[in-house]
């Protein structure tokens, strides 16, 4: 079983090799290539979960792998996975396979750049949930941007040029600080064989440093927990560092948003659950208000931007902000439900908000504008309800599933994550609930706009959904409501692991 | 004694091959007539000739350090590392000069016999022990440079960097002689080693002389490096010269100059002391505008070239950085980081000079949509652009983190930050190529003649090391720690 | 200190050359410029402009001579070692190697038709 983390992360690079050696006419070939690549992953994963001790916390032994790299300076090849990350890395496979299935027919262009690339961007996020050792973290981190630049550079809407280059240099930002940490920790820990081994970091073990920095004595805990905490909040992304968000997802095309918004946001809270919180956790709890705070700033200030949209994709990614505000109070509150909420709304986001991308990608096929109300004031849908019954079924899953309504996958975790934060900050708790109801407004009111009233003329003609979009929403739907009744195969795996950075954090 | 001469020559192999080298092409060039035989000859001669200081180089690095000349130059591991850099730089930019249409077809000879000339300057740059040693190595550089920026003769921006280049230099030199000439009086000697062991028996009213006529000295060689405030010549020179000299530039003055410092540091500033304290002031504070003005200036261009010179301004600053440490673990980064530069500024010269023959002028949007007609040359200008912004798993990001690491290790937080900020700014600009290259329509459908299958084929066996010194580096890494300084 | 003096003398040079330009300017006459801004002719009108675009062939004699008189220049000092020194082929040699070097120059400008003028 050691080799089943070393599979899983270069079977991408191995498609991604062999759609580059396709001659460049054949795009059915590198298609259909990228799709079996893509299977093959998910089915090394669906192993990977079937072999997973669900009852042990910490990294399983059974899957590390440990390989001197650069050995003069204690760089390890070091893959690990437990109770965090493997929903993550399931999460990570199946929307990859989605992906290829929905751009199947929706990218026209350079179909070999394409599908070389996402394979590539699947490898390097696979790196960063899996990598044990600091540096092997941080260059999968930074190399994810270089695709994602190019997939929303050349494919992406009319102002794809601007989101790639805010989208790069904000996130290179926030990398380039945690940089610094990483070397900061490097020396702390004196340069021995473990001083970039992710898991001997953690422990708190920096508690009693301090540093002088012109003449005042700051605690390197705490200042390098804020230099960590900037690099992972700008992806996540916390309510000042959200800026790139909406252009991002906005300009993208259909299947790199879903990636954009189903795992890379998802990389920012890893990495508090992995890095920030475990190798600094008196500084987590000495700033733990101060993260609800932002979450719940995410939270409002997310709903109440998208309720404002006239876009609906603009909409979605302002739902995600808002979405992601929930994970980061759960994150705050540092109890096991809190914490096992977070996890888990971590993954159902994931689900739920891919859903909506799809969705939305779909009808943009059909209609090539994605405006609720046009700036000129006349509607862009109406009626959809009536004249594509089955998109309408699949969009009112993705959308109660977003919203949080009991029985689907969304409200088991935002449920857990009240239940978490309710005794230490319960002003938040009450001021979430309204972002809760804001939530469900302008979801509520998008789908009238869009489904309900007279038909719009235009949406007569278009087709349903085909064979292959039901067939890549299908997965999603039994997702969201199967661990919606019940989550059980969900949760089980991230108890062990939860548990155990919860009762580090409470020795603090 | 003159036998301790003789055998010290066999030391100085390297520069004799040059010097030889640079006569030989001489007479070749004036006795023979302009044919294409005998420019072949001249072509084959000068590769030999260089490949071989080449070898010479890596046999010298076998022998022990020692002093040669009676204590005039120091051949050690350091120096032989960093013109075994910039023979190679030589190397690349006369191979550019031979396909590039910025040098006359009949001052191709010329070019590389002044590049060899300004090769040994630089080899005697980085040997140097003594301070007359460094002013003839600096002089021997700058006065050839000065001819070679000007080497387009019928263009009146060549003949503006030349001038711009000489009076630039002439006053620098004059400067540093200035300083050279307080530092002997207060310290009674020149030989560095000398000097070293006397400022440890000064007085305060010596040292308040002492460190003027330092911060002089420094403005010299600062002036080479084109450190910032002594940076205003390089853009306009960049700019003006033939792109194949401006390779030359980028890469064998910088680093020649960037090694003289090294050893003058090393020298002299090992000790703690009030002079140490104030040297390192000076430097960090130089490095860090150097970095931040590089960057924020590159933004701004038009030119290709120009944002080069700029960029290479920056990561002159960056090496300087590494200077501050004044230990082995810094003079390790900045090896390193001179190798993954060589490369990094090979590639982009080439593809800028290819590029600017065809269509007359390096504007930016002559790279508009290269992806499309040259998907294999935009790829690797598109690694080297992302090596040069400090972009795992390549190079250039290789090369930061050890001066990042080397920094933090002796807790220079500031200039670690800087650096970091700076990366970020210079990602705009380097993205900018990469945008226009890849995600904008081509503009024509025209074929670019220097792309041609030889050319192509070496700019990717230049691109290569980008790409692997990023992952595997730990070979070369150990290359770089094992160029020690040798004092004497 | 010992620099007093030099202090002093400092000083007092720069003190009093402000002082004589800054008076003759506030006290003296003033001109119209025009007619001392001629170039002079020792009192006959000037016919022409002063500066004159020459041939490059002086510059390049001037430089070329200054080149190889510092070569000669160089014998000299050496001429006064050589005198009773202790290894005197090593010399001689050492000093062939330096005009060996410069001859191949003068090869070179000869080569090159750099001092045929007329042409």
């Amino acid at each position: 079983m050691h080799g089943l983390l070393s599979w899983i992360l270069w079977m991408p690079i191995i498609g991604m090799l062999g759609v580059l050696l396709i001659p460049k006419e054949k795009t059915s070939a590198m298609k259909w290539w990228s799709l079996v690549n893509t299977v093959i992953t998910f089915a090394l994963t669906i192993v990977l979960y079937c072999n997973f001790n669900q009852a042990t916390p910490g990294m399983q032994e059974a899957f590390n792998v440990r390989i001197p790299w650069i050995a003069q300076f204690n760089i390890f090849y070091a893959l690990g996975v437990d109770g965090i990350s493997l929903p993550m890395i399931l999460l990570t496979s199946l929307l990859f396979m989605l992906c290829i299935l929905s751009s199947w027919t929706q990218i026209k262009k350079s179909i070999k750049g394409y599908f070389a690339l996402l394979l590539l961007l699947q490898s390097t996020v696979f790196g960063v949930f899996m990598a044990m050792d600091f540096f092997l973290f941080y260059v999968y981190w930074e190399v994810m941007l270089i695709p994602m630049f190019f997939l929303i550079g050349v494919w992406g809407g009319e102002n794809r040029e601007y989101a790639a280059v805010k989208f790069f240099l904000y996130t290179f930002f926030g990398s380039l600080l945690m940089l610094v940490g990483i070397v900061a920790l490097y020396f702390a820990t004196g340069q021995t064989e473990n001083s970039f081994n992710i898991l001997a970091l953690q422990g708190g073990h920096f508690t009693k440093l301090n540093l002088e920095i012109f003449g005042a004595t700051v605690s390197f805990s705490k200042l390098f927990f804020i230099f960590m905490f900037v690099g992972f909040a700008i992806k996540v992304p916390v309510f000042p560092f959200h800026t790139w968000l909406p252009h991002a997802h906005v300009q993208a095309p259909t299947a790199i948003s879903v990636i954009l918004a189903g795992v890379l946001l998802k990389m920012g809270t890893y990495g508090f659950l992995r890095i920030a919180f475990p190798i600094f956790p008196d500084s987590a709890k000495y700033f733990g208000p101060a993260i609800a705070w932002l979450g719940l700033i995410n939270v409002i200030y997310g709903a109440l931007c998208a309720m404002a949209q006239t876009d609906v994709k603009k909409l979605i990614a302002y739902s995600s902000v808002s979405h992601m505000g929930f994970v980061m109070l759960g994150l705050a509150a540092m109890n096991v439900q809190g914490m096992n909420g977070a996890v888990l709304q971590m993954f159902n986001h994931g689900t739920s908000t891919a859903m909506m991308f799809f969705m939305i990608g779909i009808i943009y096929e059909r209609s090539h504008h994605r405006y609720i109300v046009r700036p000129d004031g006349s509607r862009g849908f109406g009626g959809l309800y009536t004249q594509l019954p089955v998109y309408s079924i699949i969009f009112i899953i993705g959308m109660f599933a977003s919203m949080g309504l009991p029985g689907l996958s969304g409200f088991i975790s935002e449920a857990l994550i009240f239940l978490g934060i309710y005794e230490k900050f319960t002003t938040i708790t009450i001021l979430a609930l309204i972002g809760l109801l804001i939530g469900a407004a302008y979801l509520l009111w998008m789908f009238k706009r869009m489904f309900f009233g007279d038909v719009n003329p235009e949406v007569k003609d278009y087709t349903d959904m085909t064979k292959l979009e039901i067939g890549y929403m299908i997965p999603l739907c039994i997702t969201v409501i199967v661990f919606g009744i019940f989550p059980a195969p969900i949760l089980n795996i991230m108890k062990a692991s939860v548990g155990q950075l919860v009762s580090l954090l409470a020795t603090f | 004694m003159y036998l301790n001469y003789l055998a010290n020559i066999s030391r100085y192999i390297p520069e004799i091959l040059l010097v030889g080298l640079m006569v030989g092409l001489i007479l070749i060039e004036t006795t023979y007539k302009e044919d294409d035989k005998n420019k072949r000859y001249i072509f084959i001669a000068a590769i030999v000739g260089l490949i071989a200081t080449f070898v010479s180089l890596v046999a010298n690095l076998s022998g022990k350090p020692e002093a040669i000349f009676s204590n005039s130059m120091i051949i050690d591991p350091f120096s032989t590392s960093m013109k075994m850099i910039m023979v190679l730089g030589t190397l690349g930019s006369y191979y550019l000069s031979t396909i590039s249409k910025d040098v006359y077809e009949s001052l191709k000879t010329e070019f590389i016999i002044m590049a060899v000339g300004i090769l040994i300057g630089g080899f005697i740059l980085a040997s140097a022990n003594n301070m007359l040693m460094i002013f003839i190595g600096i002089e021997t550089l700058s006065i050839l440079s000065y001819v070679m920026a000007s080497l387009k003769k019928n263009d009146e921006r060549s003949s503006e960097a030349g001038l711009k280049y000489a009076l630039y230099g002439g006053i620098s030199s004059g400067l540093m002689l200035f300083g050279m000439s307080h530092m002997f009086g207060v310290l009674g000697t020149i030989q560095f080693s000398g000097m070293a062991a006397t400022i440890a028996t000064l007085d305060k009213a010596q040292m308040l002389i002492l460190m003027p006529s330092f911060v002089l000295f420094f403005a010299g060689i600062g002036y080479k490096i084109a450190a910032v405030p002594f940076h205003m010549w390089s853009p306009d020179v960049y700019e003006g010269s033939p792109t194949p000299v401006t390779t030359l530039f980028a890469i064998v003055p910088k680093l020649a100059g960037i090694a003289a410092l090294i050893r003058v540091t090393m020298i002299f500033f090992a000790t703690p002391g009030p002079l140490r304290v104030g040297w390192v002031g000076l430097v960090m504070v130089i490095a860090a505008l150097t970095m931040t003005v590089g960057n924020i200036t590159a933004i701004g261009q038009k030119s290709v070239k120009r944002m080069l010179a700029y960029s290479s301004i920056s990561h002159a600053g960056i090496m300087l950085a590494g200077l501050v440490m004044i230990n082995e673990i810094g003079i390790r980064a900045v090896v390193f980081y001179a190798i993954t530069y060589l490369f990094m500024t090979l590639v982009a010269f080439y593809i800028t000079s290819i590029v600017q023959d065809k269509y007359g002028n390096d504007h930016f949007d002559r790279f508009q949509g290269l992806i499309y007609r040259y998907p294999f040359m935009a790829v690797m200008m598109t690694v080297v652009m992302l090596s040069l912004t400090g972009l795992p798993p390549l190079a250039g990001f290789v090369g930061k983190y050890n001066i990042i690491v080397a920094l933090i290790n002796s807790r220079n937080f500031t200039l670690a930050i800087i650096l970091v900020l700076n990366s970020v700014i210079s990602a705009y600009y380097y993205l900018k190529i990469v945008r226009l290259m890849t995600l904008k329509p081509q503009e024509s459908n025209e074929k670019i003649e220097g792309f041609g299958f030889l050319n192509q084929l070496i700019i990717v066996a230049m691109t290569v090391p980008v790409l692997t010194l990023g992952i595997f580096w730990e070979n070369v890494m150990a290359f770089a720690g094992s160029a020690k300084v040798f004092i004497q | 200190m010992e620099f007093a003096s030099f202090a002093v003398f400092f000083i007092i040079a720069c003190t009093l050359s402000a002082v004589l330009l800054g008076i003759s300017s506030l006290l003296g006459q003033k001109r119209k410029a025009i007619r001392e801004m001629d170039i002079y002719e020792s009192g006959v009108n000037p016919v022409g402009s002063a500066t004159r675009q020459y041939d490059i062939k002086f510059f390049l004699t001037a430089i070329l001579f200054l080149l190889f008189d510092v070569e000669i220049v160089f014998l000299l000092p050496w001429a006064m070692a050589y005198n009773g020194a202790p290894d005197q082929t090593f010399m001689m040699w050492g000093f062939v190697f330096f005009m060996a070097i410069l001859l191949v120059g003068y090869i070179f400008v000869i080569n090159s038709k750099a001092l045929k003028w007329e042409e």
